[in-house]
Order: structure tokens, then C-alpha cells, then sequence
């Protein structure tokens, strides 16, 4: 009895600390999270900076971090071995689990983490080639000396962090999630740089535009997918003479559309990706110097996307902010100059049919002959399963990514899509960053600039002698007009890119006449660009209201531009609400609804967060859209036309053909359509807000959100109250925003501004993991701390981390 | 009566600072098997001693390391009130400090009688 007793009592005491000890389905492990000696209580931090004394293996000399009060870094070595391996340690610090999550997600190694659940998602990413991208690029890195000792530096920098953690420092999520951070490796920069070309430059329409063709016919692609815009005020302005002689475009072959099309890949990155850059010179400010502003829109995430850093050697004294996995500052200002980029929208990605021999894929016919295919056996760990092989098959337009990503392609028809994708090149965008932070001059800019090859950007430029310029650089296949709108035949070579732009042929300007330059992802040049980059491009507002504001002002301040970044006007509905508002029926209206169509009448087109107006224009505005095409391109595998074909179609009422319900009996007109859904939009805004429509405030319609990673509601933040919204130059809509604001001043010392929604800790347990969020919703930027050397006296810095 | 209690307190708070969060047992079994008098000595000790040093610790680290992240953590397991995420971090070591101090106890009742330990209370 005694003895079963005490055979039982052990037993119990086994199985609870057992129990407590894993992670069991979703709930974390309960024992180790609770112990205050090394759970969750020892991710608590107070808003104190300490000053501390390090021994980092590898350094070569001593290595000061000077902190802020804004717990930005501000790293002074001696050498740039030393500082990129500063950068490296300060950023696994900081953000370490964000830069181990974002490189597991680009490789596709989440199963690794949380199971089963994320294997569609790895399969695909894997599918697309993100590794393989990753080790070309890597190559490109390791072959180029300044690239390899920054990426090495890095790597030592992080794992000499990650070597001293003990199991009370890991950040929450490992302890959430039980896990343990593995070595960084150069790879990983190397992913982490794709995860954002993936972002920037892996969308792709062909398929549903094929689809749409295939179904209406080319007629229907002319009128409402053209490929010229409606309304455009190109970045690189009208009239600007090219300054180079154009090489002849490759002739386009009678038929290179891909027939049946399938699904090339499920899912396509945000859409709503888009960013705001200008510079204005000298004359049009009043201070006399240039000034630079930048605001890359995209998704807003906690941990923030960017780490704001100050990077000091012997050779190089730059400021702004820096992707947390890699070295180097992306966007900022050095003594000299000062940069920002928007992405330009490239059509860098096709889809290529391939027709397969047989089930084997071993072989598939291009040219004429049949052409053996190259296999990757892929292992994907899944926690707490069997690891499952996936094959990828590699033709010489790249991979295939299959329609289901099924395990065995043999189940799969021997017809699938490959993925041609700039991406997969062994580009060497680092290079280019390294040499930005260093550049003097508009010639050091432009020569870095030959190293940025994927994804494009519009590379803003301005610099302390009054220079301005712009680049919408980039690495451009050589293609004929259109090509790869659509899903091309990937039997005939005639569809294969046909080389590259030249550098120099890059649409660029400097120093234009009208004072400044700008971007905000629309057209690049007018139509006497001899070459073609895409069909289609950002719809006109931003970049519009944006060259409107900066051809009107003179005596340009610091405010002055980033009250710019701010501005909420409305341009789509200056433009098409007039037609609204007079194609409604008033004599069925309520009193209620009259009195909002008066508003709407009254109303500036400036979306505050408060404004009522707004909210309602944005509904009704999105019901007008889903009524016209929704019944002829709701459908599985199409999508709408571009915004500036529903303006056009309401405001000259043209495509009724389109504007008719097809599923109803009766011919419905435009004044049909924009009379019901001002109720629809009416009785949404009622049921969700109440009846009472002073409540009807944008923010809250907008919801804009700012989610962790995880998605975990505790450590996010939503319905943040701010205004602005889609299209327009503050571009915060729900979960899509300027993910860093930052205004820079070109004096003989430039002066820069920033804020980002979010802060420089990646621990949500520290106070500067949001501090900066309420400010940045507010519109309003902090000063970006410079020092000029490691001694300087500055009120802001706090405390000092001696790194030997 | 009050040393097991100390003891398990002092070999809980030490022992954590390089081992595992449930090295308390470790330490509790055998302190337990030596000191232990009766069962409800070794469950009061065990359950005390081991909670309170959790709980302690973690009050001292809300004081000085700030409560951020406790509030995060308490809306996250749903909790109304951080309370409960203190309730947690003494519930957790209590059971395990019971349960070990009992199971060390009874090993001890497998080599010396009832009546042996009844005279020695």
C-alpha cells in the first residue's frame, strides 16, 4: 500500500512537470512562462536605459553604442568590420525573434515553429523559389569583398547575442511559442532582403487578366484594362528629354498568350504596397536648402519593419532606418546626401506555361525540343509530425509553383506554370545600400545606384549643394509592349526576356526646372519612354495632389512638408463625387439622409479621422464599384478594373454595357446603381454605428490596426484614431500606412525628422515597443538625433554600451 | 517544525537561479524525506515554502522591472486582472512543492513504522 503510494505521488509530480513543461496545442508551457526566475515576468522592462560593458568575440577594436532617449543606437567603430557586427548585436538585441520569424516565413520554415498549420504556406513559399533566390543573391554577396564583410560582420554581430542569451532573455514569442533561437547565417540577410522584394515586386496579375480575356475578349481588355493611364502626372515630368539613344524593342511574337490557364500561385502579396518620396530644392524653401521627404506605405506590423540607427566608421557617418536582418541603413541621410525609395511596380514577374513529356517532368518542350527539367527535393520540418519532401521542379524560366501545391506532383495534370521572377537573380541590392550610406554626391549616388537591381524603386535623392533628383531605378527586362500582361507560352523563346534596359536608360532627372521632384508609384514617364516596365501602374491621387501641393508652395518649411505627408484630401471623390451627389433621386430620401447628402455637398474632400463625410463617400463609393463589376468580374480568378476606370465609367457614363446588372431582367442604369448603393452604404453605416450619423467617424470605419506578427490581440493595437486613407498622400488605411515618415533638411549639417508606428524595442513588455505610435497617428515626427563624433555632448543620449 | 519550511524556501530560491523551473522538486523529495515529521507538515511546507518564493520573486520583479508585460500576458490568457497571473506563479510551486514534498515523505514511511515517527511528534 505504502509503496503505491509513493509510486503514485512520484508519478503525479513526473506528469505535472511534465505537463507544465510543453507546449500543449496552443496553450504555451505553463510552468516554464509562469516561473518568475525565467518566464514572462523577466520580459518586463522599465523605460531606464543602462549603460553597460561588453565582451563581444570577433571585434577588432572597441566599439561604443551611444543610446538615445528614444533608445535609438548610435554605433562608433573604427573600422566597418566592427560596425556591421555592432549593427548585427544590436539588432538581435532588440529584434532578434522578429528577424529569426520574417527569414523562417521567407523560407518557408514556420511548420518548423507551429505545426501542420503553416505547411500550405511553406510549401508555397518554398514553391516560389525564395531560397533559391536567397543563395544566388548570397553568392552575388560572398563574390563581392564590401558585401561579404558587412553580411559576415553581421552574422557574427547576432550570433555573438544570440550565444549569450539564457532562457529568462529570449524574447516572449520563444517562450510562447517554445522554441529556442537557432545560429544566423549569411543566408538569412539574404532572405530577409528577398522577403521584401517578395513584397515589393511579387505581385502579379497575368493570370486573372488571362482569365478576363478569355472570357470577354480583348475588346473588354482594351476598354477596361488598358494599358495607358486616364489621368497622369508621370514622376519623371512630362517633356524631360531622355539622354540616351533607345536600343530596339524585341518584336512581339503573332500569339504568345499561354492557353487554359490555371491558377499559377494562390497568394499575391498586398496590392496596397505604395509609398510617397519628394525632394524640393533650394528656391522653393526658406531656409535656402533642400529638403528630402520619404514615407514608404506598407503593412504595419509590431514589431516595426525598421530600426532606426546612426552608423559611424571612418568612412561613413549615416542616419535613418535599417531592416532589423540586415546591415546598412535602407532609407536616411548622411552628411551629405540624403535618399528615399517608393517602389515603381516593375512588371519583373511572368508566368510561363509548360508542357510537360509525361507524368515524370522530367522533360519539358521549349524551342522546338524536348529539354530535361532539374529537380530540388525539399524537407519541410513540421513540429510535432513527420517532415514531408516537396519537389520543385526547375525549367529554365525558373520553378514551377504548382496549383495546389500538392506533395506529389504526380497527382497534379502534366501542365503547370513556371515562375519567372527577377528575384531569382543573383542581384546585390546590399552593395548598393553600403554605397548610398557612404555616397558624397549625386555621381556616388548614381553609381550605387547600378547595384539595385530588384525590387525597383524610385530612388529620391537630394544633397547639401541644392541637387535634387530622382530614379526610378531598377533592373527592367527588355520586353516588348505588354508582354507578360498576360500568361505567356513558355514552349516558344520568343516569349523569354530579351536581355536588359541599361542602367543609364532608367528613367531619371536631375535638377528639373519646376524645382522638385517626386513619386508616389504611379506611371513612371509619359508616353515618349521608349520602353515598357508594366500596363499598369498606381492610380494618379497621390502623386497628383502631391506635385499640386509642391508646384503651389514656396518658402517650404520642415512643417510645411510634413503637414504635406499628412494630407488627407479625398482626390477621387473631388473628382467623381459631384457626379454622385447629381445622379441621386432626392424626393425618395428620408430628412435624415437628405441632411448627409448636404454635408456631402458641403464637404472639403479632406478625410480627417473624425469626418463623417468620408466615411460615407468610401462606402458608397465601394458599393458604386461592386455593383458595376461585380457580376461580370466578381467571379473566381478576375478582378475589378483599375480605379481610374470606375471614375471615368461614372463620370462620363460610359460602359453601361458593363454598368447593367446582367443577373436582373431589367437594364439598369448609372443612376440605378449610384441611388441604391448611397442606401446601402446609408444602412451599413446605420446598422454597424447606429442611427445617429455624428457617430459615423472614419477612424472607426477605417479601423486602422497595427497587428503583431503573431496577430496576438494583447500585443496589437486597433483602432488607431487616424485620418487620411487609401490613394491618398496619407495613405493609412486598415492594416497599410507610411511605415516611416521622414523629412531631412540638407543643411550644411542636415537635419533629419522621423517617427514609425511603433518602437525601436521589439519586446512587447518594454515601454518602447508602442512609444511612438500615438505620435506617429498624430502626424507628428521626432527629431532624429545625429552625432558627429562619439564624444559629443547631446541631452538626448542616455547611456553608452562599451562593446570589446 | 520550521526548518523544512526554510529549507525548502532557501534550496527553491538557489536552485532556480541555475536550474530548471521545476528543480524545486529536486531539492523538496529529499529535504522532505529527512525533515518531513508528518504528512500535514510535509504538505504545509512544501505547499508554502515553494509558492512563496514564485510569488515573492515575482512581486519583487513587478516592483522594480515594471508590469508591462504582465498585463499583456494577463490579456492574453483572458485574465481580468494581472491578481490572477500572481495566483498562477504561487498555485503552480505549491502544487509541485505538495507534491514532491509527499512523494519524498512517503518514501521515508517505506523504511520506518507509523509508530516510530507518531512517538517522535
Amino acid at each position: 500500500m505504502r509503496l503505491l503510494r509513493s509510486v503514485f505521488l512520484f508519478l503525479v509530480t513526473i506528469i505535472l512537470i511534465t505537463l507544465l513543461n510543453k507546449k500543449i496545442g496552443d496553450i504555451p508551457p505553463l510552468g516554464k512562462l509562469l516561473s518568475p526566475f525565467s518566464g514572462f515576468w523577466q520580459n518586463n522592462e522599465t523605460n531606464k536605459i543602462v549603460s553597460e560593458h561588453l565582451r563581444i568575440p570577433g571585434l577588432r577594436e572597441k566599439v561604443l553604442v551611444k543610446l538615445d532617449d528614444n533608445l535609438v543606437p548610435h554605433i562608433f567603430a573604427n573600422n566597418n568590420y566592427d560596425l556591421y557586427l555592432a549593427q548585427g548585436y544590436i539588432h538581435a538585441k532588440y529584434r532578434l525573434w522578429q528577424m529569426e520569424f520574417q527569414t523562417h516565413a521567407a523560407a518557408g520554415r514556420i511548420s518548423e515553429i507551429i505545426g501542420n498549420k503553416a505547411i500550405g504556406y511553406d510549401r508555397q513559399q518554398r514553391g516560389f523559389g525564395m531560397v533559391y533566390g536567397a543563395k544566388n543573391s548570397l553568392k552575388a554577396m560572398l563574390a563581392d569583398s564590401k558585401s561579404a564583410e558587412a553580411v559576415n560582420a553581421y552574422t557574427e554581430g547576432v550570433n555573438a547575442w544570440i550565444s549569450e542569451l539564457e532562457y529568462g532573455d529570449l524574447p516572449i514569442e520563444y517562450k510562447l511559442l517554445d522554441y529556442q533561437p537557432e545560429p544566423w547565417t549569411p543566408l538569412k540577410c539574404a532572405l530577409l532582403l528577398k522577403y521584401m522584394t517578395y513584397d515589393l515586386a511579387g505581385y502579379s496579375k497575368d493570370f486573372f487578366l488571362t482569365t478576363i480575356l478569355n472570357q470577354y475578349g480583348l475588346i473588354a481588355i482594351d476598354s477596361l484594362f488598358p494599358s495607358k493611364p486616364f489621368i497622369n502626372d508621370p514622376i519623371i515630368p512630362s517633356g524631360t528629354p531622355w539622354d540616351f539613344s533607345p536600343l530596339s524593342l524585341p518584336p512581339p511574337p503573332v500569339n504568345s498568350i499561354a492557353v487554359e490557364p490555371k491558377l499559377p500561385f494562390h497568394h499575391l502579396p498586398n496590392p496596397d504596397n505604395g509609398s510617397n518620396n519628394w525632394a524640393v530644392s533650394g528656391e522653393k524653401t526658406a531656409s535656402g536648402f533642400a529638403i528630402l521627404c520619404g514615407d514608404p506605405h506598407l503593412g504595419l506590423n509590431l514589431p516595426s519593419l525598421w530600426f532606426q540607427i546612426q552608423l559611424v566608421s571612418p568612412d561613413c557617418n549615416v542616419t535613418g532606418v535599417s531592416l532589423p536582418g540586415t546591415p546598412s541603413v535602407i532609407i536616411g541621410f548622411n552628411e551629405q546626401i540624403a535618399w528615399s525609395e517608393t517602389n515603381v511596380d516593375a512588371d519583373v514577374l511572368d508566368w510561363y506555361s509548360v508542357k510537360f513529356r509525361d507524368s515524370s517532368y522530367t522533360e519539358y518542350y521549349h524551342d522546338n525540343k524536348w529539354k530535361p527539367t532539374s529537380m530540388n527535393l525539399d524537407t519541410i520540418r513540421i513540429r510535432g509530425a513527420e517532415y514531408e519532401i516537396d519537389t520543385i521542379i526547375f525549367t529554365e524560366h525558373g520553378p514551377i509553383v504548382t496549383k495546389n501545391n500538392s506533395i506529389s506532383l504526380r497527382e497534379y495534370i502534366p501542365s503547370g506554370y513556371a515562375m519567372k521572377w527577377l528575384g531569382h537573380e543573383p542581384t546585390l541590392e546590399l552593395r548598393a545600400f553600403l554605397d548610398l550610406n557612404r555616397a558624397k554626391n549625386y555621381e556616388d549616388f548614381v553609381k550605387a545606384l547600378g547595384y539595385f537591381q530588384c525590387p525597383a524603386q524610385n530612388f529620391v535623392y537630394a544633397d547639401v549643394d541644392d541637387n535634387i533628383a530622382m530614379w526610378v531605378n531598377g533592373k527592367f527586362p527588355l520586353k516588348w509592349p505588354n508582354q507578360g500582361k498576360f500568361l505567356l507560352d513558355g514552349t516558344d523563346p520568343s516569349n523569354n526576356w530579351h536581355g536588359w534596359i541599361p542602367h543609364d536608360h532608367n528613367p531619371h532627372v536631375k535638377n528639373p526646372p519646376r524645382g522638385f521632384v517626386s513619386s508616389a508609384n504611379q506611371s513612371p514617364a509619359d508616353s515618349t519612354y521608349p520602353y515598357y516596365l508594366n500596363w499598369e501602374f498606381e492610380v494618379f491621387t497621390r502623386g497628383y495632389r502631391i506635385n499640386e501641393r509642391l508646384s503651389a508652395m514656396n518658402n517650404i518649411t520642415i512643417d510645411s512638408m510634413r503637414s504635406l505627408q499628412a494630407d488627407g484630401k479625398n482626390l477621387i471623390a473631388a473628382k467623381v463625387l459631384p457626379k454622385m451627389l447629381e445622379s441621386m433621386d432626392e424626393k425618395i430620401l428620408t430628412e435624415n439622409q437628405r441632411q448627409i447628402l448636404k454635408a456631402l455637398r458641403d464637404w472639403n474632400f479632406v478625410a480627417g479621422s473624425e469626418c463623417i463625410e468620408q466615411a460615407l463617400f468610401d462606402l458608397w463609393w465601394n458599393y458604386i464599384k461592386s455593383l458595376i463589376w461585380d457580376d461580370e468580374l466578381g467571379i473566381k480568378d478576375m478582378r475589378y478594373p483599375g480605379t481610374e476606370i470606375s471614375l471615368k465609367t461614372v463620370m462620363l457614363n460610359i460602359n453601361r454595357q458593363w454598368i447593367d446588372n446582367k443577373n436582373t431582367e431589367k437594364i439598369e442604369t448609372l443612376n440605378d446603381v449610384v441611388n441604391q448603393s448611397f442606401r446601402l452604404a446609408y444602412d451599413s453605416l446605420n446598422s454597424s454605428f447606429g442611427s445617429e450619423w455624428n457617430q459615423w467617424q472614419w477612424y472607426k470605419l477605417k479601423s486602422t490596426h497595427v497587428n503583431h506578427l503573431l496577430r496576438i490581440p494583447a500585443f496589437s493595437y486597433s483602432d488607431i484614431k487616424t485620418g487620411g486613407g487609401k490613394l491618398m498622400v496619407n495613405a493609412t488605411s486598415g492594416d497599410h500606412g507610411p511605415s516611416w515618415r521622414m523629412v531631412v533638411e540638407l543643411k550644411t549639417k542636415p537635419q533629419g525628422y522621423g517617427i514609425y508606428p511603433g518602437g525601436q524595442s521589439g519586446n512587447p513588455g518594454s515601454p518602447y515597443y508602442d512609444n511612438m505610435l500615438s505620435m506617429w497617428a498624430q502626424g507628428l515626427q521626432k527629431e532624429l538625433v545625429v552625432l558627429h563624433s562619439a564624444a559629443e555632448h547631446n541631452n538626448h543620449i542616455v547611456s553608452t554600451i562599451t562593446l570589446n | 517544525m520550521l526548518i523544512l519550511f526554510f529549507l525548502i524556501i532557501i534550496c527553491t530560491f538557489f536552485g532556480q537561479l541555475l536550474l530548471p523551473w521545476w528543480s524545486m522538486c529536486l531539492f523538496t523529495i529529499p529535504l522532505a524525506f529527512i525533515f518531513g515529521r508528518n504528512f500535514r507538515h510535509v504538505i504545509w511546507s512544501g505547499f508554502f515554502g515553494c509558492g512563496m518564493v514564485w510569488l515573492v520573486i515575482a512581486l519583487v520583479i513587478n516592483e522594480s522591472k515594471g508590469n508591462i508585460m504582465t498585463s499583456r500576458i494577463a490579456s492574453l490568457f483572458s485574465a481580468p486582472s494581472n491578481v490572477w497571473l500572481f495566483l498562477g506563479a504561487f498555485i503552480i510551486p505549491a502544487l509541485l512543492g505538495v507534491l514532491s514534498a509527499s512523494a519524498g515523505f512517503s518514501l521515508r514511511r517505506l523504511y520506518k513504522s507509523d509508530l516510530h515517527l507518531r512517538i517522535k511528534d
